[in-house]
């Protein structure tokens, strides 16, 4: 399973409680504006790439316009793994 | 219908003036001599056991038998209790306990009144000689059961007699099932009157061209009904009406603008009213316009209070003027039969060292400048959703004007894994319009603050369940749709 599908599968099965398919799931679309990510699941999405990845989510600034797409997400965990190895 | 001045007209009416017509239908009348003699023909049926106290529960028919059952319970000084028409088993028995009803009064097949006895004992005071009991349509669990008040069905006759100018002869058009409180005003203070009530069956006001032969035949000088029968009442191909009722009465809900040009266009010359109320109050604020200020109103207020009705509003702290409406009329229900009930919706309050009585109407409403008041919703619709107070009907506005959603309700549920309270929105699409979740999801994001968007969509095909009057029925909404404990986490 590539990066971007992992994210999906996160967003659709433990945010979405799966309303939406995983192929539904567009790269860009924008999931703060649109609702699928508010400030409650954002800290879940956070914690998971924590998680899943070991991105160092309390050594690190976030902002939460970084993570407003999977393919957002993707470049977010892929620049703080590559910084914390 | 227990209630002595009532008895007393129709009896005066069935001595001097027996040939009158009280009760009409397609093709059909009957008169008040034979609506009388009706009643005491079936009051001479029921057995000895129903007597002063006896609460006799009544399935609600739309014929002139079911009037005349009313009436004769009335001569047997006993208390109806009218219940929709075939409720199911066990609703029926949970209302006869939650009631007490004594009773039940039905016909045979063949017309024959056949009563039998319950074995329960009428939740009612004994003191106080109950004219009518009717239930709210609550759209959970079992409806609760309004016990009418005698000083309360009185007061609220005489003011429809003089604010509708309801007299003998004074053609009436009922369309509602009689065991809605609209039956007060169509039924009860027509016949106390001597008017010509004129029976519509709701259930065949589907048939397209029904209502309006009927009305074209019969020429009701004054119609009430609720949004969706006025849809009906309008939707025909005809130009002219056929008939031009004085009066045109909305209750229920509002009905929406473009419905109101239409209804304005079809009775230039009458009157019309938007009516607030509910079964425990009866009606207490009025709107009363001409056809063009009904059409052209943006939004239809429910106006002003009616004869003597006190009010007042809890404001939200952070909209003025805003907030849940609390009525005391002299039209209301002593209470429910469970007095617990009773307490949690009829609050007394000291008010220069009287005491009035006010309803929790669990609505919203706004002042306006003038005094008068708009209706925005129920209290019960707005809910904190990301710490901001949210309405839920405009969150439906919103998604209703997506051009593939035919109706949707949304829900509040609790997420289990947050604990924070979160919104589903049901929402019905047309077939043949293809929507996906994430495309809803986009819509709602363009007209919505972040804060009021749902955070689960379920899209479905299938028409959402509705309640006897149209209205989305939303307690069955919650069962067929509300997010499993499991599933939320």
């Amino acid at each position: 399973m590539t990066m971007k599908q992992t994210i999906k599968s996160f967003i659709c099965e433990e945010l979405l409680a799966d309303d939406i398919a995983v192929s539904e799931l567009e790269d860009d679309y924008d999931l703060l504006r649109n609702g699928v990510v508010d400030s409650l699941s954002l800290v879940r999405l956070v914690a998971w790439t924590g998680e899943a990845y070991g991105v160092p989510i309390n050594e690190i600034e976030i902002a939460p316009e970084d993570l407003a797409t999977v393919a957002m997400i993707e470049g977010f965990i892929e620049r703080h793994t590559s910084v914390a190895a | 219908m227990y209630l002595q001045r009532l008895t007393d007209s129709l009896k005066s009416i069935a001595q001097t003036d027996p040939s009158r017509t009280a009760l009409s239908w397609p093709g059909n009348e009957l008169s008040y001599g034979g609506l009388w003699s009706m009643a005491q023909d079936l009051a001479w049926q029921f057995p000895e056991s129903v007597t002063a106290g006896s609460l006799v529960l009544v399935e609600s028919g739309k014929n002139p038998r079911f009037v005349a059952l009313m009436i004769s319970l009335g001569l047997c000084k006993a208390t109806p209790l009218v219940v929709p028409g075939r409720l199911g088993d066990e609703v029926r028995e949970k209302l006869i306990v939650r009631s007490g009803a004594s009773h039940i009064a039905s016909f045979t097949d063949a017309g024959k009144l056949r009563v039998a006895e319950t074995g329960q004992v009428p939740k009612l005071h004994a003191d106080e000689r109950v004219p009518l009991c009717l239930t709210t349509s609550g759209s959970t669990g079992v409806p609760k059961v309004v016990v009418l008040s005698k000083a309360g069905i009185s007061n609220f006759i005489d003011w429809a007699q003089s604010y509708f100018s309801i007299k003998t002869g004074t053609r009436i058009l009922s369309i509602a099932p009689f065991n809605f409180d609209l039956s007060l005003l169509e039924l009860w203070a027509g016949l106390d009157a001597g008017a010509e009530v004129i029976l519509a069956d709701p259930e065949r006001s589907t048939e397209p061209g029904y209502l309006m032969d009927l009305c074209t035949e019969a020429k009701p000088e004054i119609v009430q009904a609720v949004p969706l029968f006025h849809e009906r009442l309008c939707s025909t191909e005809r130009e002219e009406a056929g008939f031009s009722p004085r009066h045109v009465i909305v209750t229920g809900e509002a009905a929406p603008r473009t419905l109101r040009q239409r209804m304005a266009g079809q009775f230039p010359s009458a009157v019309f009213h938007n009516i607030y109320g509910s079964t425990e109050t009866n009606d207490s604020f009025i709107l009363s316009l001409g056809g063009e200020d009904f059409a052209a109103a943006e939004k239809l207020g429910i106006g002003w209070p009616i004869a003597d009705t006190c009010f007042y509003i809890t404001e939200d702290p952070d909209e003025p003027a805003t907030g849940e409406l609390f009525t005391a009329t002299p039209f209301a229900a002593s209470g429910y039969s469970d007095p617990e009930q009773t307490l949690n919706a009829f609050l007394p309050r000291l008010e220069n060292e009287r005491l009035v009585t006010y309803f929790r109407t669990g609505d919203r409403v706004q002042q306006q400048p003038d005094g008068s008041l708009l209706l925005i919703g129920r209290a019960d619709y707005v809910v904190k959703l990301r710490g901001v107070r949210t309405n839920l009907l405009d969150v439906e506005d919103v998604i209703r004007l997506h051009e593939a959603v035919r109706n949707v309700a949304t829900l509040p549920y609790r997420d289990i894994v947050s604990g924070q309270q979160q919104l589903l929105a049901v929402v019905e699409t047309c077939p043949g319009t293809p929507v996906s979740n994430l495309e809803m999801r986009a819509h709602c994001a363009l007209h919505l603050p972040r804060s009021a968007l749902p955070n689960r969509y379920v899209l479905t095909q299938e028409p959402l369940p509705k309640t006897s009057t149209g209205k989305i029925n939303r307690g069955a909404v919650q069962r067929l749709y509300a997010p499993k404990p499991e599933k939320s986490a």
